[in-house]
């Protein structure tokens, strides 16, 4: 509802596939896949990126934002202090089309009544996305590595 | 039957694909300055093989990369075990892939990709990791710990292997200072911090042409 309802925009640009916001304890607050897209894969996708903004929290650096290239499209992701937003497109979408469309509607989405009422509505659980049994091996040897 | 030769004059890759194309039951035999390997065929296919310490598919990989020595064809000859599963031209292209890979690898040095990338228009720092996030060129600036980049990149990866995908062009991280890019090249991971005035598709072109004309 909050996606139609505050990235309508974001969802007329033609190569859009998903668009997902969740809450910081990765539970989804909405999401908004055109009619081809396989809703499964964001389940698994958004973890990962709650890990990686975990850990860049502890870098000197404040990246709060990240998009990745492949073959076939682009994941654009963005943290917030309580949610993460998501997008997945096709790969002639133009990310700063997205960004400029973002830093208008996501302010106005985060500030919105509507908005702080979901959030209050259920109790935020606490996740530890570090926590060993989230990781894989390598990513626990990183991790490590990061700490010594 | 007994067939001698040197792979010099016939390359192993085309004795096994002689033996396999005619069905044959045979033990091949290589003996080089690295040591004897054995190959044993039926129906169509390898079997086994053994070079020391090897054996299965990772022994035909060492015998593949041998340039010289000995081969000798026994036919008739039975294999003591069945340690190959895969069809004989996945194991034989895999190895040859991987052979081919290795040796573009040690004619390329990571240490001229931050001189070559450093003086373009835009780039503040350019700096080379391995996977295990170790420096092998360039300088860390104070606020980048390598390991927690390399960290970013694995899990950038696993995200895009979700899609059904293992074509990880490059990722960008942004701050309000600049971009950091990641770019895979040859086994390294290329880390490009940049300015915010860049545009990001052209940005990206130039360093894939200056990474490209490393060879």
């Amino acid at each position: 509802m909050i996606i139609s309802e505050f990235l309508k925009d974001l969802t007329r640009i033609e190569g859009i596939q998903a668009i997902a916001i969740y809450r910081s304890d990765n539970s989804p607050l909405d999401i908004w896949t055109d009619s081809k897209f396989n809703k499964q894969i964001l389940e698994q996708v958004s973890v990962h990126y709650f890990q990686i903004f975990s850990v860049l929290e502890s870098s000197l650096r404040d990246f709060h934002e990240t998009v990745i290239t492949y073959g076939k499209g682009k994941i654009f992701s963005r943290v917030f202090p309580d949610s993460l937003l998501i997008i997945i497109t096709h790969p002639n979408v133009e990310i700063s089309l997205i960004r400029f469309i973002i830093n208008v509607k996501m302010t106005e989405l985060l500030n919105s009544r509507q908005f702080q009422k979901i959030l209050k509505k259920v109790p935020k659980k606490k996740m530890q996305f570090l926590d060993n049994k989230y990781l894989d091996e390598q990513e626990i040897k990183y991790l490590k590595s990061v700490k010594t | 039957m007994v067939l001698v030769g040197n792979l010099k004059d016939l390359r192993l890759a085309n004795i096994i694909q002689l033996n396999c194309m005619e069905r044959n039951i045979a033990k091949v035999t290589v003996s080089s300055h690295e040591g004897t390997g054995f190959l044993y065929f039926a129906e169509g296919q390898i079997v086994h093989a053994e070079f020391s310490p090897y054996i299965g598919e990772k022994a035909v990989y060492e015998m593949l990369s041998l340039h010289d020595g000995q081969f000798k064809v026994e036919a008739g000859v039975q294999a003591p075990a069945h340690t190959i599963k895969r069809p004989w031209n996945s194991v034989v292209l895999d190895s040859l892939r991987e052979l081919d890979e290795k040796t573009q690898q040690s004619a390329y040095s990571p240490k001229k990709i931050s001189a070559t990338l450093s003086t373009q228009k835009g780039i503040k720092n350019v700096f080379v990791l391995n996977y295990e996030g170790d420096l092998i060129d360039g300088n860390l600036t104070e606020n980048i710990n390598p390991h927690l980049f390399t960290f970013i990149w694995y899990k950038l990866k696993k995200v895009s292997t979700l899609f059904y995908t293992d074509n990880f062009s490059y990722a960008y991280l942004k701050d309000y200072w600049g971009y950091l890019f990641i770019i895979e090249f040859r086994a390294s991971l290329v880390f490009v911090e940049a300015d915010l005035n860049i545009i990001v598709d052209n940005f990206v072109k130039m360093i894939e042409k200056n990474l490209k004309s490393l060879g």
